[in-house]
């Protein structure tokens, strides 16, 4: 796994605030989209009654056997609690959402509020956590018409502050603070956990937020895996020909060329479709400095993205391009709407490969 | 579905060149009110002719340097804006043509156009202007009397306080007509209220930071209050330099300009404060009264050096702050092993 370096939250920045644009979805029911008419119960794996008759390595076992997916970061939830066991480690449940339009985790944490903590109570029974755990939200959300309770089920919700990029920011899994270890985890990777070890159900779904400036009725879904991404947008509807779909969010998102070929995977956070104008005009860099304001590792995107133009390899290494998190904040404030973040993007991959 | 693959980031912020000019264009705008409301018709038509020239040189120059003209590119039209407004009302037609066409021709396209030039194309035209006209720069008409709207002014024209400053005297003017402007000088620097106004419109908007014509008039009122020039004293010294010469107006217009200040905010402000010292140190042993165009042009030249040696600094307090978080936080699990889960523990 790649190791990055991450200067704690607000040393070189706050962050972008951003409209969230998460109600429309937010406050609709959580359907269910399969192609499987009934959730197949695993061959071989027990079902356990509850809590107390369920032993910390048979939770970890049913985590594998079910093939659960942590949303968060891709890694398999098995694999970070083994990593965990019997350490100290306290666990935060990650509910965050800050790319807007997204609101895959804290859809179904409000909808399975019983499943997700029943979750975050085996993930703590699997590693013998030190407390009950905690659950984050992001605070920045002042569109919302639903109100998010100050607890849910007796386990605290935590307010975490900060704009835009809080999320990729504390995109690591095991997080040390005042001395404590801290393990996150997704809340959709915890209703996984509760389904596998008390109903004995693989992972075969993933959660979802649809959205976008074209789509009819916004919503967050519970897909099936491998569904392509048409039958998404069909189900949601579209009130006019999108010009761009996007897999993930509306910030760091995959733009996809080809809507029946792209599927849905365990770390698909969203589905959104937006129908802009295309950009005609191109006028140059005037220096205005944006860029090098919000970049939250403290880059400075406009000279990275000159250098890299330019081909001055030595220039873009001492520039620290490496410690880019593709936050895309850079081409999000860019006036003149480069293509910054994509360039870095881009470079990173060419040397990786090249390496 | 068939689509055309797009980068990311699919949502884009409000903000965009164009605005940010459009910005500028609102708040001088307002600065060209104030000058028809001292000198009539002919301030506006100055400015008409200075930005009609100003776009077509602009549009000239990028068709001769083979690239397509952008008819939203608004940078010209501020260009053309800022000239007149730092001439005297009486000025003959010819000179904000020519400073416009010194501008946009040379201290801009000749170095590849918006985003490249190395100085102020605004600013260079007004020290070309000064140099070639000095004394037609510096005879202003006084605010209320009637103007030709074409052809040469016959009103009388007489020196501003900023002369008087300039030769060691003390301007004597009461606080009613200091604060409304009425003030014989550049056509539109001399109602520092207003072009306040502007600076706190263009610091809400972002598109300027505030701190920057702040420290930079800042630096400049303490220079004039420990160093008077002339006769006057303390606090009236700090008056006289900020509402009768136009540091007001370069501070909030020009110097802020994205174009050719450093890029880093440590940058920014060391670059604001150098420039308040320079703007002191050559008002007072200059040869012009205005010696601001020329303060600016020198700061100009050494925005690569603030810009090289901010990222230095920068560079090394970001690697530090890598450093620390490094051992904090972390995504290893192990290695991508694949054998079952532990057995029983205990």
């Amino acid at each position: 796994m790649k190791r990055l370096k991450l200067p704690p939250m607000g040393v070189f920045h706050r962050g972008i605030p951003m409209e969230q644009h998460k109600e429309p979805a937010l406050s609709q029911p959580l359907d269910l989209l399969t192609n499987t008419p009934e959730p197949q119960r695993m061959e071989g794996q027990p079902v356990y009654p509850d809590l107390e008759h369920v032993e910390p390595f048979e939770i970890i076992r049913a985590a594998k056997a079910a093939g659960i997916i942590d949303e968060r970061d891709g890694l398999p939830l098995f694999k970070k609690l083994k990593a965990c066991v019997a350490k100290g480690v306290f666990i935060r449940v990650d509910a965050v959402d800050d790319e807007p339009y997204l609101s895959s985790q804290l859809g179904p944490l409000l909808r399975f509020r019983e499943e997700c903590v029943s979750g975050l109570r085996l993930a703590c029974k699997a590693i013998t956590a030190a407390d009950s755990g905690i659950i984050e939200v992001y605070r920045n959300m002042a569109d919302l018409e639903i109100k998010i309770p100050r607890s849910i089920e007796g386990i605290r919700v935590r307010r975490i502050g900060g704009f835009y990029p809080t999320e990729i920011r504390s995109g690591y899994s095991l997080v040390e603070e005042e001395g404590k270890r801290y393990l996150y985890l997704g809340s959709c990777a915890l209703i996984h956990l509760h389904r596998a070890v008390f109903q004995g159900l693989a992972q075969t779904t993933a959660f979802l937020t649809v959205g976008g400036n074209c789509v009819a009725h916004p919503c967050n879904l519970e897909v099936s895996l491998g569904l392509p991404v048409t039958d998404v947008l069909d189900r949601c509807g579209l009130t006019e020909t999108p010009t761009r779909v996007v897999v993930g969010g509306s910030m760091t998102g995959q733009s996809v060329s080809d809507t029946d070929k792209a599927l849905v995977t365990v770390t698909t956070r969203g589905v959104l479709a937006f129908r802009d104008k295309e950009q005609t005009d191109r006028s140059p860099c005037i220096r205005c400095g944006r860029c090098v304001q919000v970049c939250p590792m403290g880059l400075n995107p406009m000279m990275l993205y000159r250098s890299i133009q330019q081909g001055l390899e030595r220039e873009t290494e001492a520039l620290d391009y490496k410690h880019c998190i593709e936050c895309m904040c850079c081409s999000f404030e860019c006036p003149a709407r480069l293509e910054i973040a994509e360039a870095i993007k881009e470079y990173r991959r060419g040397r990786r490969s090249a390496t | 579905m068939k689509l055309s693959s797009r980068t990311a980031p699919h949502i884009r912020g409000g903000r965009s060149n164009r605005t940010v000019m459009l910005d500028m264009i609102v708040t001088l705008a307002a600065v060209y009110f104030m000058a028809w409301y001292y000198y009539g018709r002919r301030a506006l038509i100055l400015g008409a002719v200075s930005v009609a020239v100003c776009l077509a040189a602009d549009h000239a120059c990028t068709l001769l340097r083979g690239r397509k003209p952008q008819l939203l590119d608004l940078s010209a039209v501020v260009t053309g804006m800022l000239i007149p407004l730092m001439m005297p009302a009486s000025i003959p037609y010819r000179v904000p043509v020519v400073a416009g066409l010194f501008a946009i021709c040379i201290v801009k396209q000749a170095f590849g156009g918006l985003g490249n030039n190395i100085f102020n194309p605004a600013a260079a035209g007004v020290a070309f202007a000064i140099v070639c006209w000095g004394g037609t720069m510096f005879a202003y008409p006084t605010p209320f009397t009637p103007l030709e709207t074409v052809g040469n002014v016959s009103a009388l024209l007489t020196s501003g306080p900023a002369y008087t400053l300039y030769v060691g005297g003390v301007p004597r003017l009461d606080a009613g007509t200091l604060l409304q402007g009425v003030i014989a000088g550049p056509m539109g620097t001399t109602n520092v209220l207003v072009i306040a106004a502007c600076g706190l419109y263009l610091a809400a908007r972002r598109t300027i930071h505030f701190l920057q014509p702040l420290l930079m008039l800042g630096t400049v009122a303490l220079c004039s209050l420990l160093f008077p020039r002339g006769m006057s004293e303390g606090l009236t010294s700090v008056v006289n330099e900020l509402f009768f010469t136009p540091v007001v107006f370069f501070g909030v217009f020009l110097f802020t300009d994205p174009v050719t200040t450093p890029i880093r905010g440590v940058a920014k402000g060391l670059y604001a404060v150098f420039s308040g010292i320079l703007c002191a140190l050559l008002t007072r042993f200059g040869g012009y009264e205005m010696m601001f165009p020329f303060a600016l042009l020198l700061m100009n030249a050494f925005v690569p050096l603030f810009d090289l040696a901010a990222e230095a600094y920068c560079t090394r307090e970001r690697r530090r702050a890598y450093e620390k978080a490094g051992e904090h936080a972390s995504n290893d699990f192990g290695p991508d092993d694949d054998e079952a889960a532990p057995e029983a523990q205990g």
